[in-house]
């Protein structure tokens, strides 16, 4: 696909260009690209309210070129329909990995490597909590070192709607 | 705009529906980014009493800066527009930024909600002051003697310590001054304007911003002790001066139905002026 060529490491040849995919997003194919920071390995899930955590993929899936590689996101989310937040035109890239934490209480690192696919199609896990609150039960399964616990998400207006569909 | 969540420094995550920026996307058409930073023991505590540690969560924030400024152009965005915005420890953590030498061209404008960085304690509303490494390190001793740990790098292996068990540490404690975050302590900074890095800052408090939180206050269980207490922070906020238009302007009788507590998260939230 020529949209993973025009992103190298150091720019980008194109604008931005958000892709509405009705390609499978294939959870395989992530977890093999992403082997040593793997969210989904894990159990961090964030399960107040609102997200249900069975989610079909096929119909949501975006994704943006970028320096780091492909990362996939989703638009008009449905775990978020039926609650307050407007999901319509809004393109959300819920866990990028921004730092890596060499060790406890050591100072982190910028996250930069690059891959052929980023999975922002869920949140990455929470940071320890320091209190106890019986909503973050899930996230205290994980370690502070060896999880990476440094997401960030970004929601965005969809901009250039390239949308396949209409090319199928 | 990328927003810091609120929590005490203590909690919260980019992954919690109050952080859910989809809404603000739509209606201001901006990139709404939300991070996760450390908290507690593992963003707070310091290693040693020299100052190069204590800060570590605040510096989370700062990587997630440059991450942004570096990458946000892919995604649309534009890196000379970044405003800085928080809620609670949020915004006391907007509060530091904005006099870090290390998170300077990072953001452009700040906003600060309920929350700020020179109060002098955690006592009160939105209040984080920052602690001198000595202090810090004290507390640091004090949480090696209770866990049983001979040195910091006992504490560092989870081997010896899981984070499951020294997670809850350090609750509701201040960051402690951190030399690669901060020179010095931000009431200080404050009064040089070039060492505030964004050009624009809205400050601001809302009034009802503690009701749910510190029930049903954080200074006593009455109205008279409550109201008292009050005025003597004020009073010694103002020392050697007559705080009488002070206590006028924010007197609960007056402007506030009689609430204490509404008084004073309006008069923490425009005290950040007055330094």
């Amino acid at each position: 696909m020529p949209i993973l060529s025009s992103c190298t490491q150091n720019m980008c040849l194109t604008s931005p260009v958000i892709f509405y995919t009705p390609v499978k997003v294939n959870n395989n194919m992530i977890l093999q690209s992403s082997e040593n920071d793997n969210y989904k390995e894990k159990d961090y899930r964030f399960s107040v309210g609102t997200i249900s955590e069975n989610i079909d993929r096929d119909n949501f899936a975006v994704s943006v070129n970028t320096q780091i590689g492909l990362v996939i996101g989703t638009n008009n989310d449905e775990r978020f329909v039926n609650t307050e937040f407007v999901t319509d035109g809004v393109d959300s890239f819920l866990g990028i990995k921004y730092g890596r934490i060499p060790g406890r209480f050591r100072k982190s690192q910028l996250y930069e490597q690059r891959r052929d696919f980023i999975d922002a199609t869920d949140f990455g896990p929470f940071c320890w909590q320091s209190v106890d609150m019986p909503w973050y039960e899930d996230q205290q399964q994980s370690e502070d070192v060896s999880s990476p616990c440094l997401p960030l998400v970004l929601h965005t207006l969809s901009m250039l709607i390239l949308s396949l569909y209409l090319f199928l | 705009m990328v927003y810091l969540h609120a929590g005490g420094l203590n909690y919260g995550g980019s992954a919690e529906p109050p952080s859910y920026g989809h809404n603000l996307a739509v209606v201001g058409n901006v990139i709404v980014v939300n991070i996760n930073f450390r908290l507690g023991v593992f963003g707070f505590m310091s290693t040693d009493n020299n100052g190069s540690n204590g800060m570590n969560g605040i510096y989370d924030q700062i990587v997630a800066l440059r991450w942004i400024r570096k990458y946000i152009g892919n995604f649309g965005g534009d890196k000379n527009r970044v405003t800085l915005f928080g809620l609670g420890s949020g915004s006391a953590s907007v509060c530091l930024l904005s006099v870090s030498p290390a998170a300077r061209g990072l953001f452009q404008r700040a906003i600060m909600s309920s929350g700020e960085c020179m109060a002098g304690s955690s006592n009160r509303p939105g209040g984080h002051d920052l602690l001198s490494p000595q202090d810090g390190y004290a507390i640091t001793q004090s949480i090696q003697n209770t866990y049983g740990a001979l040195s910091v790098d006992d504490l560092r292996n989870p081997n010896l310590y899981p984070a499951s068990e020294i997670y809850n540490a350090r609750v509701m404690g201040d960051p402690v001054l951190d030399r690669a975050v901060l020179q010095g302590y931000p009431q200080y900074l404050y009064r040089n304007p070039n060492n505030i890095n964004p050009f624009q800052m809205i400050v601001g408090s809302t009034t009802y911003a503690d009701e749910q939180l510190v029930p049903p206050s954080p200074y006593g269980s009455d109205v008279a002790t409550d109201l008292n207490a009050f005025y003597q922070t004020i009073q010694d906020d103002w020392p050697g001066i007559n705080v009488n238009r002070v206590k006028n302007a924010y007197s609960p009788q007056n402007h506030y139905g009689g609430r204490v507590m509404n008084a004073q998260s309006q008069y923490e939230g425009v005290r950040l002026f007055a330094f």
